[in-house]
């Protein structure tokens, strides 16, 4: 059971981004991608949801052995794919329990309805634990949230959506100290042997709370080095010159 | 229309013109639909399942004029029309109901009241209901207002209401039009609020081949808050046609005006207001906005806000956007799994929900958003 990505190329307005790429997450594994700006990191995590402001031009990626190529974004989600978003959108006017229960609704088979009770309870337990204002249910999707906010939301939905493989896309940005050890714990606790991650980050400091099992560094669009742990401290310590040397 | 007895309200409203294309008031609007000289009186009523309770609130019960049910110490049955103004471009029609109206009520409170008014409409014709509403000093009154067809025969409703408040009067006032297709809807509004006085009111529109609206808002007296909201969901070929005036005829005054239509299928808005500062009206605090959300490639949007101000020391602001749905909204949504209709669907809606939040009664809120999902229902 993985999450594997083999040879994918992706352009955005016909500028290549993504050009043969390849990773493999497998269930059980939390796998952290590292780069410098500009590498593809996004793309990437926004290829994998089906964002259809990028031409896949080649590659595949695959759900537990499946090619999603011809899934939609929603189709994906509700395949077990969850992003984590960088840049959450607000959704004026549609308040954070009725988005969640329109997410989960939609895993529903037809004809059966969400239990209302189940669904808050369920719902106000991980707020509790992500350290979250139960204000939050009732309060627009991410209008007027601090970047915090929005990040620990993200995480509830998460948690929420229970999926396979979850995608975060620098969730430690915009974070301070300690609303980044609630989210890590949020992220922890979904850590099993069913459920893949892949966190794309910029500092190591991330990874001190979320322990990845492999580490890669993403340049120009492919993964050009991948260790244990070890190799984020490494980053952090000398950089990304040595990508320079290598070209 | 024929007229069988001469009154100054006929003479008045015979001397008067229809409105033209000439007259600026009407501008992108369709005048020849403002045009009833062939429209005939509504004939007798017919009973019709009502809506459900509002939970405290009176209920008075409207069957084409005939009010069939409802009693409460603070209304008043009107037996003719309190004869309206219009100032935003129809004056024969304010005439008309003048001369011709019959029916209505006169709400007078200085307590805390609900009332709800239904006119259930049935069959062809004109019928011209009136609404005074005149909250004493201190009272607390929420009014809901329904339009509703029985039938799918074309109707023309000509109303007009009238709304007071004292000082630190709070009136919250709802009003849902929810007409067939066929019929026509054209509301003459006027309200005045004095000093500390504050009116939360807003129309949903859902229903009418053709809509004209005129709303009329003085805030007359020092912190009076005017409050004017409308959503607005036209469909096929429905036109909703809303003209407002802000008028702050005193000093530290605030009045807050927020449309937004959502437009389906070929459906056509047409806005214009005017923020109105008096000379003298230093402190003003007024802001206008008129929201267009385009769900399909073939609907029309008319937005023509407008600021005339003749003091100093005021805060203004005006402003209208036609956006379609930000498909960042819509790849968000997706991406929780939830299937691309549905989520231009809950956009929508929330669009439309931002205005009806406004009332900040979870009452009028949930009536509000039931005619608004009633409408989205349809449309889908």
């Amino acid at each position: 059971m993985s999450l594997t990505i083999e040879n994918l190329q992706a352009s955005v307005d016909g500028t290549p981004i993504l050009k043969g790429l390849n990773l493999e997450i497998p269930a059980g594994e939390v796998h952290a991608i590292m780069g410098p700006n500009g590498s593809g990191k996004s793309t990437l995590s926004k290829v994998i949801a089906g964002h259809d402001d990028y031409d896949v031009t080649g590659g595949k990626v695959l759900l537990d052995g499946v090619d999603i190529a011809e899934l939609e974004v929603d189709e994906r989600s509700r395949a077990g794919i969850f992003l984590a978003f960088q840049y959450p959108a607000e959704v004026p006017g549609v308040s954070n329990a009725n988005f969640l229960r329109a997410a989960l609704q939609a895993r529903m088979p037809d004809g059966e309805e969400l239990d209302a009770v189940e669904f808050y309870q369920s719902m106000y337990a991980k707020m509790d634990e992500l350290e979250m204002d139960r204000k939050f249910t009732k309060r627009a999707v991410n209008e007027g949230f601090s970047g915090g906010e929005k990040k620990r939301n993200e995480i509830l939905q998460m948690m929420m959506l229970d999926p396979r493989y979850a995608l975060l896309d620098e969730t430690d940005s915009g974070l301070d100290i300690d609303a980044l050890k609630v989210v890590a714990k949020g992220v922890n606790s979904m850590r099993s042997p069913q459920r893949g991650f892949l966190v794309i980050t910029h500092y190591q400091r991330l990874l001190d709370y979320i322990k990845p099992d492999v580490v890669h560094v993403m340049s120009d669009g492919q993964i050009v080095k991948s260790g244990g742990a070890e190799l984020a401290l490494e980053l952090e310590k000398n950089g990304y010159d040595f990508l320079k040397q290598t070209a | 229309m024929s007229a069988t007895l001469t009154s100054p309200a006929l003479e008045k409203f015979d001397s008067l013109d229809w409105p033209a294309r000439t007259v600026e008031n009407w501008r992108f609007g369709s005048w020849k639909e403002a045009n009833l000289s062939s429209v005939q009186p509504i004939g007798a009523g017919a009973p019709a399942d009502l809506p459900a309770e509002i939970e405290g609130a009176a209920r008075f019960v409207f069957q084409n004029g005939e009010l069939i049910s409802g009693s409460h110490e603070a209304v008043t049955p009107l037996s003719e029309s309190f004869g309206p103004e219009s100032r935003l471009g129809s004056p024969k029609l304010a005439a008309l109901h003048a001369a011709k109206s019959d029916h209505g009520l006169t709400i007078t409170t200085s307590g805390e009241e609900s009332i709800e008014i239904i006119h259930l409409v049935t069959g062809e014709g004109l019928l011209l209901p009136s609404l005074v509403i005149n909250a004493q000093a201190g009272a607390q009154l929420r009014v809901i207002q329904r339009f509703i067809s029985t039938d799918e025969a074309p109707a023309v409703v000509l109303t007009a209401v009238d709304v007071n408040l004292a000082e630190k009067a709070e009136v919250k006032y709802l009003v849902t039009q929810e007409l067939n297709l066929a019929s026509k809807f054209i509301r003459i509004a006027d309200s005045c609020l004095q000093s500390s006085a504050n009116a939360k009111q807003a129309i949903i529109h859902t229903g009418s081949k053709w809509v004209r609206e005129e709303t009329y808002s003085t805030v007359d007296g020092s912190d009076g808050q005017s409050h004017i909201l409308s959503v607005a969901l036209p469909d096929s070929d429905q036109e909703f046609d809303q003209r407002t005036f802000q008028h702050h005829g005193s000093r530290d005054t605030y009045s807050n005006l927020l449309f937004k239509n959502t437009l389906f299928g070929k459906g056509k808005t047409i806005f214009s207001g005017l923020i109105f500062v008096d000379e003298g009206a230093h402190g003003t605090d007024a802001y206008q906005t008129c929201r267009n959300l385009m769900m399909t490639d073939h609907c029309e949007a008319h937005s023509m806000p407008g600021l005339e101000i003749n003091a100093d020391d005021v805060k203004c602001s005006h402003g209208s956007t036609s956006a379609r749905v930000s498909e960042e909204e819509i790849f968000y949504l997706m991406a929780r799994g939830i299937q691309p209709k549905l989520a231009r669907s809950l956009v929508a809606k929330g669009f439309s929900a931002e205005a009806v939040e406004k009332l900040e009664d979870e009452m009028l809120e949930a009536l509000a958003l039931k005619v608004v999902e009633r409408k989205f229902a349809a449309v889908d």
